[in-house]
């Protein structure tokens, strides 16, 4: 597998994905050998597969594209990000693809991976590098997020679109995280229907919901949460002009603002224009039991992303036991049917929602409850099974049921 | 007979800590442990050094004078941490040739959002400079030389004789900094303004190598002075106290410029040091200067631009001077002196975002790493303190650890 973050060493839900899956999938097939860009610890969380770090091991290394250890992962993992972008998507593609091929050399030798199942844009190319040096490895791209939705709706970089659709072309399969992101990788990527999966991210189901009675806003003041990278992606500026109205209707509510990301600033004086300084709390990236906790803070959390192709924070705020408003632009928006939806340009109605959820008790319990029963399904185990069908069928025609027990 | 007035302005900020969403409404400190090692840092580099050097120059010359302004809360610093520094200053008053203005006791731009605000927190100013330094000041300087017309009628309401400001270009036009000017108030007072080019060839300049002056030597300073002899009646010197050894650190020879001083300006007899008070009572003044729109000594604007005019400033200050009426209607002296600490004009220039003009000197100043992260700090610290007013934070009213030295009386009094 070719990976780009796991958690804890994450920025986003890309990070808590790849190991959910990879713990659910590991009892279902031989070995994962895990590659990250860079990587030299030894987690024990990580105890269920061989993670390597392509950077140390290929001997391939980049210095001056990649920092040295994960000591700091919070922002090693954003340097990742701002130094691939520095140099160029491509640069750093390449880069990844061929310290992953001598790794993969190293690993396998004279033999070759079963599969190469590989997450995201950034590790396309290096898969298509290792299928090269093998005769025939299925290569499976998975796809979390498209440079569509990253890009809140346009183009976005073309470098990136590039590399993805030279990727998801070459793909013997691909796996999209929901339907709403299948039909992107099918409509703007044009990859026939048939070669595509839906396979829904699993949550972590043995997460019990936190008290909320230690919170000292909780009961005093309505809380209404964003969560989440502050990019273009995910909406924070329609987060906060929805909020600008419930501030007018309701001068009690707080909101409560988390997150990093590059609109960082350009949100802070938004919410100074608008007229909310002393009503909003900001904070930067949560990481661990911070997050559950602002769940927990939270009457309402809103998800407002101009495109999303899951959305993991709706799932884990359901079952916190916290109603969300989500946009319909969204994956989760599928297996939550019943939560309060909204177009994310249509700010009058996320505020309607919002408003309507800390004042009516009532609605915000049923709505919980019956999202709370849609996420049965959303195992990982559930998602593990599916991907080794997917693998199933690629190396045998046909899914081969019960493999696992 | 030129005189050297000599204004140096000693502030140190309660800077703000960024609380986490976790500790608004646990009444958290709101306050950086920063802030206690700033103030020992501080006055080890440069207010415990350069009181020392002024007390030797003052023994040294019987007509030597010099001046100060005080923030209200950089005396409370001084008390609960460097008590040393405290009793330097006064060892300097002691000589009864240093005049300790007049202003806001927290450092505030109440001037120019609340009149009953400014007057009450210049009292309480006064009451602190008396109970300190025995004396009552009688020249007035407003938070960052910020000045009008109309700020300047309630300083003289208040019965100040003289007030300070910048000499802006704009302002002066073909008039000189360098005599006594007039107020345009009803109660008239004496105005000085600042001569910034000399002021700042110490304040700023003194280390640059790129400046071609430099290195500056007191024998050259001092014949930039002299050279003005015949023209100017007194050449106003006002400046940041933190220039010496903070700003311009002692490796730069700040010090021995300093030392060197008064001995090269003496040298020209027609030359001598004075106080605001003594030139506000005995120099000749040269007409009235109107100012309607607000100056100040910042940035290269010298306007308001410094604190107001962005979204995050606006808001900020606009919200917090809102909760005038609920603040007061608590009656709780602790609550007041926190709102009133929020107040510190520091906060809303940590959050200017005029990187093209003078950022370099904002981020000098900040210990934010941007002014989006002071506006964070700041909304999260006045959405608990709206909580705490509000009575919805978990223990209702409970302020923060209470600070000593605050003349709660005359906090309340109103003027």
């Amino acid at each position: 597998m070719l990976g780009w973050e796991l958690a804890p060493y994450n920025t986003g839900g890309l990070g808590v994905a790849s190991l959910g899956l990879t713990q659910a999938l590991a009892p279902m097939v031989r070995d994962i050998h895990f590659f990250l860009p860079d990587y030299t610890g030894s987690d024990s969380v990580f105890s269920h597969m061989n993670v390597i770090g392509a950077a140390g091991a290929s001997g391939v290394t980049a210095p001056s594209l990649l920092p040295t250890s994960y000591s700091d992962f919070s922002s090693v993992t954003h340097e990742h990000s701002r130094k691939a972008l520095h140099h160029g998507p491509a640069a750093f593609s390449s880069w990844y693809a061929q310290a992953s091929v001598a790794t993969s050399n190293q690993i396998h030798g004279k033999t070759s991976p079963e599969i190469i199942h590989a997450h995201d844009w950034m590790t396309y190319e290096a898969a298509q590098r290792v299928q090269d040096t093998t005769t025939s490895t299925p290569f499976v791209a998975h796809i979390h997020a498209t440079e569509f939705d990253r890009a809140g709706g346009s183009e976005g970089h073309p470098a990136i679109h590039a590399i993805e659709q030279a990727g998801l072309t070459a793909a013997d399969k691909v796996i999209a995280v929901s339907g709403y992101t299948a039909q992107i990788v099918n409509e703007r990527y044009k990859i026939p229907s048939h070669k595509i999966a839906v396979i829904h991210n699993g949550v972590d189901q043995s997460q019990k919901p936190l008290p909320t009675s230690s919170f000292p806003l909780k009961g005093k003041h309505p809380v209404v949460l964003f969560i989440g990278r502050v990019t273009t992606m995910k909406g924070p500026e329609h987060f906060l002009r929805a909020a600008a109205t419930v501030h007018a209707s309701c001068p009690q509510a707080r909101f409560l603002f988390c997150g990093s990301g590059d609109l960082e600033a350009r949100t802070k004086e938004l919410a100074a224009q608008l007229g909310l300084t002393g009503s909003i709390i900001f904070s930067p990236f949560l990481r661990g039991s911070d997050v559950q906790k602002a769940y927990a803070m939270a009457d309402v959390v809103v998800i407002p992303s101009r495109s999303e192709p899951f959305g993991l924070v709706a799932v884990e705020a359901i079952q916190q036991g916290t109603p969300i408003v989500l946009t319909k632009q969204s994956g989760a928006a599928e297996v939550l049917p019943t939560v309060a939806q909204a177009d994310h340009w249509d700010e009058a109605l996320l505020a309607k929602h919002i408003l309507t959820l800390i004042s009516e008790p009532e609605v915000a319990r049923a709505q919980v409850a019956s999202a709370q029963k849609a996420l049965t399904y959303l195992s990982w185990e559930r998602a593990a099974k599916q991907v080794r069908d997917v693998y199933d069928e690629l190396l045998h025609g046909a899914p081969v049921l019960n493999l696992a027990s | 007979m030129p005189a050297v007035c000599f204004y140096f302005q000693v502030h140190q900020p309660y800077r703000l800590r960024q609380i986490t969403p976790f500790e608004v409404g646990t009444h958290p400190d709101y306050f950086d442990s920063l802030n206690e090692e700033v103030c020992r840092k501080v006055a080890e580099k440069c207010y415990l050094p350069t009181n020392a050097i002024f007390l030797e120059h003052l023994k040294k010359y019987p007509d030597f004078r010099i001046s100060y302004s005080i923030s209200g809360i950089t005396l409370e610093q001084f008390e609960r941490w460097t008590p040393e520094v405290l009793k330097s200053f006064q060892d300097l008053a002691a000589t009864g040739r240093v005049e300790f203005l007049g202003e806001t006791y927290y450092h505030s731009l109440a001037s120019l959002f609340d009149g009953r605000e400014f007057r009450q927190q210049v009292a309480a100013h006064t009451a602190v400079i008396q109970k300190y330094f025995g004396q009552t000041p009688t020249t007035f300087r407003n938070t960052e030389l910020i000045y009008s017309d109309g700020i300047a009628d309630m300083v003289s309401e208040m019965g100040f004789k003289a007030m300070l400001s910048e000499g802006v270009d704009r302002v002066l036009g073909w008039r000189s900094p360098n005599v006594v000017y007039e107020t345009a108030t009803t109660k008239p007072m004496a105005l000085l303004l600042k001569n910034y080019r000399l002021s700042d060839d110490i304040a700023f300049r003194f280390s640059a190598r790129d400046w071609s002056a430099w290195p500056l030597g007191a024998d050259t300073f001092a014949h930039w002075l002299h050279s003005l002899d015949g023209s100017a009646e007194t050449i106003n010197l006002f400046m940041d106290y933190e220039t010496f050894g903070e700003h311009q650190w002692a490796e730069t020879g700040i010090f021995e410029f300093l030392k060197a001083l008064p001995e090269a300006v003496y040298r020209n007899p027609q030359f001598s040091f004075q106080t605001p008070s003594v030139l506000a009572s005995d120099f000749p003044r040269h007409g009235s200067l109107s100012i309607p729109q607000a100056i100040s000594w910042a940035d290269s604007e010298r306007d308001l631009s410094a604190w107001l005019g962005n979204a995050m400033q606006d808001d900020a200050i606009t919200k917090l001077y809102s909760l005038h009426d609920l603040v007061m209607s608590k009656n709780n002296t602790a609550l007041l002196h926190e709102w009133r600490l929020l107040q510190t004009s520091d906060h809303f220039y940590y959050l200017c975002t005029k990187y093209w003009s003078d950022g370099d000197v904002h981020k000098y100043f900040s210990s934010f790493e941007s002014p989006h992260h002071a506006y964070m700090a700041f909304t999260n610290v006045l959405t608990d303190f709206i909580m705490k007013l509000e009575g919805t934070s978990q223990a209702a009213a409970a302020p923060t650890k209470p600070h000593r030295g605050i003349p709660a009386g005359r906090v309340h009094r109103k003027v």
